[in-house]
């Protein structure tokens, strides 16, 4: 069932809500077909825009109607209004209303809450005058925020104290005002300033990230350096390479853009990185030099409605200033005038019981991998359930904030239970934390860097060759079929080898004489997440045989890899083999650049042998031990 | 806001966005002369309202519901005359640009020709960058028309644009799955 065009465009424009959207990106990452219509209509708008930007038009045109408008204004006599009276008036009425509130708060003795200017010229001659405790680092940052409505230059300070647990900021607003902001890395949202009025948009998601850099003890380059190696750190899927726009997405739906442009005869590429931050689009330019290859950072912007906010780092540098002493008033998160709040404490865990019995823990454990299995994370994200000492604990990375508390939510009852620990973090706070970071960075830059070949194939020419027998076609017609052969086979493989390593991992932690502890309940939860994964490896491989069918000869009888013993154990093992064979012939023959290393007809002869083994394997698997009780033909909905 | 800041603002609005509001009201009012003087009414009752403090949040997409506006009552006049203005019965119809117009105002203008007036506003807005409840409170239609609308204008420009603004992928290259980060 595909998306209709009027809610993939709401989903493109970030129209729909959370709970749309979110099937909409799950339908996205599991149909190709869509992602191409979701890319068609973007690259249509893009176009669209950049042509009715740059279409040419006549420039005496305007000359003449700016002349005209010119003209009005000279005689036209338009006053700019000051502040009228009955605003005056107002004014007046709310000044004396605070002046009441101010002089009753007094008389009342309530809250010793320091004005927020006195509390920030405290803090400035404490900075600047006395000595004493630990070392806050003070950072300066100079800013340029555009908005439509014009630009301004500003710098922004930051305080943030070692290991950037709390971090104060101040600037200077267009008014000339001092603002100020309490800052938690870990509490995006509490954010509040001078007047208790919410941030505006320039500050209230920028400011922030500058702080966050603050936090991290980020120079300029090194925020070039960070966001270089998380480009480089995730999968990208290609969506276009035609063109001189390439496109490519990320699972989370962040899109890279790709353009080389040429200016004043130098060559630069330029790369663009598009995504959604809270309901704003938030877009970074970065600058590829053509000669050095250095990144450089042209602009920060975010973009909602009719608004944009955009921020250029004038000047790459920011100064950092140890500061001698911290005043704890620097960051007191409220200066709200009449109450004070406390930050939230810490939840803290619930103590253990004394004694866990094993087949409780068993329990524990499968429930842990059915919740996993619920959310689709068995699939994609390096999460992992494993015993340490007398609990269970799940722990690893996924990829987005709402991932984790979903996740968090349906364990929260295990962890109550004081059966399960929780160690979850986004793969940003790994980047964010600090002393792990760099081997995180390293690590996963070393995993999947991205690789971009545009070459032709080996195999294009055979797969022209062998469509072009249906009758003659036209040349673009011939290509989009081989391109449509090729994504689907591709995700089919890719789809069977998620599926296939689920099964051999829930193998591998529930071997045979393990899951014979298990009690009842948990190995029908067991059963049915195996024979979840089973049914679509088998949806998948048999699509994936209607689709070669006509591509493959029948292999012979002896060759094929069927599993000699029907247990758990024997069949699970073969069935990964089998399905990886497949899945890394797929690959070298449809969509590695340099193309399979054997010759098209073996590497054909030895994907038919693989495929229809794996079909076989996963047959007699059906009938195995562990999945005899499950009847066939149930399927559950996940 | 200070006479200097309207000023710049209208400066700026003159070099981004005349073009494409001019090419609009061309295209449905029919005379050069006419557009000419709508898009400067437009501007004038934007220096007006900057003048008087107000804050407009989007100066393309009021500018446009302005023109528009003023574009209906004026071709209403001039059809049923002045008794029919307060009455919305009249449905515009597209005008013809003289080919020569057409040539000089570039592709765009016979791009768009195939669109509904609703349509052609509804995607200028977007492409403007307002939110499709925004859209809808300014042209006076829901949410739910804003994006029939959109998908309307792009499946018609598409016919038009055809293999130009197409672009097919191809699976050339497929990134490594997470698992290598076990």
């Amino acid at each position: 069932m595909h998306i209709e065009d009027e809610k993939l465009l709401a989903y493109l424009d970030g129209e729909l809500g959370p709970l749309d959207s979110w099937r909409v990106a799950r339908h996205l990452r599991g149909c190709w077909d869509c992602r191409c219509r979701a890319k068609d209509m973007e690259g249509q708008i893009y176009a669209l825009r950049e042509a009715v930007r740059s279409a040419p038009f006549p420039a005496d045109l305007v000359a003449q109607a700016r002349l005209r408008f010119e003209a009005w204004e000279r005689t036209s006599g338009v006053a700019f209004r000051r502040p009228t009276r009955w605003r005056a008036r107002v004014a007046a009425a709310v000044a004396a209303m605070a002046l009441f509130a101010a002089g009753w708060r007094l008389w009342r003795g309530l809250g010793s809450a320091a004005e927020p200017r006195a509390l920030l010229a405290e803090a400035e001659r404490v900075e600047t005058g006395e000595a004493g405790g630990g070392v806050v680092l003070r950072r300066l940052l100079e800013v340029e925020v555009r908005a439509v409505s014009g630009s301004s230059k500003g710098e922004v300070e930051v305080f943030a104290e070692p290991g950037g647990r709390r971090c104060a900021m101040r600037w200077r607003d267009k008014a000339g005002n001092l603002r100020h902001a309490y800052w938690r890395p870990d509490q995006t949202r509490r954010l509040r300033y001078e007047e208790g009025r919410w941030m505006r948009l320039g500050h209230a998601a920028v400011v922030p990230l500058l702080v966050r850099l603050g936090a991290a003890r980020l120079e300029a380059a090194e925020l070039e350096r960070v966001i270089v190696e998380w480009i480089f750190s995730h999968e990208w899927h290609p969506i276009s390479l035609a063109g001189e726009v390439r496109e490519f997405a990320n699972q989370d739906g962040v899109r890279l853009r790709a353009r080389q442009t040429a200016e004043a005869g130098e060559r630069f590429f330029l790369i663009e990185i598009l995504g959604k931050v809270g309901g704003r689009l938030a877009r970074i330019v970065l600058v590829l030099d053509g000669a050095t290859r250095r990144p450089r950072i042209q602009m920060i912007c975010l973009q909602e409605g009719g608004r944009v906010a955009e921020i250029r780092l004038v000047a790459a540098r920011s100064e950092i200033v140890p500061v001698t002493h911290a005043p704890r008033s620097w960051f007191v998160p409220e200066v709200e005038l009449g109450r004070r709040r406390p930050w939230p404490t810490r939840r803290t865990a619930a103590p253990l019981p004394e004694a866990v019995s094993e087949a409780e823990l068993l329990a524990a454990e499968v429930e842990a991998l059915q919740a996993l299995h619920e959310e689709r994370i068995c699939l994609r994200e390096p999460v992992e359930v494993r015993r340490a000492g007398a609990v269970v604990e799940v722990g690893g990375l996924v990829s987005r904030q709402e991932i984790k508390q979903e996740l968090m939510a349906r364990l929260a009852s295990l962890e109550l239970a004081g059966v399960a620990v929780l160690r979850l973090k986004t793969v940003q706070e790994a980047l964010w934390e600090g002393g792990g970071a760099a081997e995180q960075v390293s690590g996963a830059a070393a995993i999947s860097p991205i690789r971009v070949q545009a070459r032709p194939r080996t195999a294009d020419d055979w797969l022209l060759a062998h469509f072009s027998k249906e009758g003659a076609l036209p040349s673009d017609e011939l290509g989009r079929r081989v391109a449509d052969f090729c994504n689907r086979a591709v995700s089919l493989a890719e789809a069977a080898l998620s599926d296939a390593w689920a099964l051999r991992r829930l193998q591998q932690q529930f071997p045979a004489e393990r899951a014979a502890r298990l009690d009842a309940k948990s190995l029908r939860v067991l059963e049915r997440l195996a024979h979840d994964h089973l049914t679509e490896l088998r949806v998948e491989l048999e699509t994936a045989n209607m689709l070669w069918g006509r591509l493959l000869e029948e292999p012979a009888e002896t060759g094929l890899v069927v599993a000699s013993e029907a247990s758990w154990e024997g069949l699970s093992g073969p069935l990964f083999a089998a399905v990886s064979q497949y899945h890394a012939l797929v690959h070298s023959l449809l969509a590695d650049a340099d193309g399979p290393s054997a010759p098209v007809t073996i590497s054909l002869a030895r994907l038919a042998t693989s495929l229809r083994g794996a079909i076989r394997t996963a047959e007699t698997f059906e009938r195995g031990p562990l999945l005899a009780t499950v009847p066939p033909l149930a399927k559950q909905s996940r | 806001m200070t006479r200097q800041e309207a000023a710049r603002l209208i400066e700026e609005l003159f070099s981004t966005w005349y073009p494409c509001l001019f090419r609009y009201l061309l295209r449905w009012a029919g005379s050069r002369e006419l557009a000419e003087d709508i898009a400067q009414e437009a501007f004038v009752e934007l220096y007006r309202q900057l003048a008087r403090g107000r804050e407009v949040g989007n100066l393309q997409a009021w500018t446009l519901c302005v023109a528009r506006r003023q574009l209906e009552r004026w071709l209403r006049r001039e059809a049923h005359g002045p008794l029919a203005q307060s009455l919305h019965v009249v449905e515009l119809a597209p005008a013809r640009i003289p080919p020569w117009e057409a040539a000089e105002l570039g592709e765009i203008t016979r791009l768009f020709a195939g669109l509904s007036r609703r349509e052609e506003e509804t995607l200028l807005l977007r492409l403007e960058g307002l939110k499709y409840r925004e859209i809808a409170a300014r042209l006076g239609i829901s949410a739910n028309s804003v994006s029939t609308h959109l998908v309307r204008a792009l499946k018609k420009l598409r016919v038009q644009v055809g293999a130009g603004v197409e672009a097919r992928p191809l699976a050339r290259i497929v990134p490594r799955r997470a698992r290598n980060a076990y």
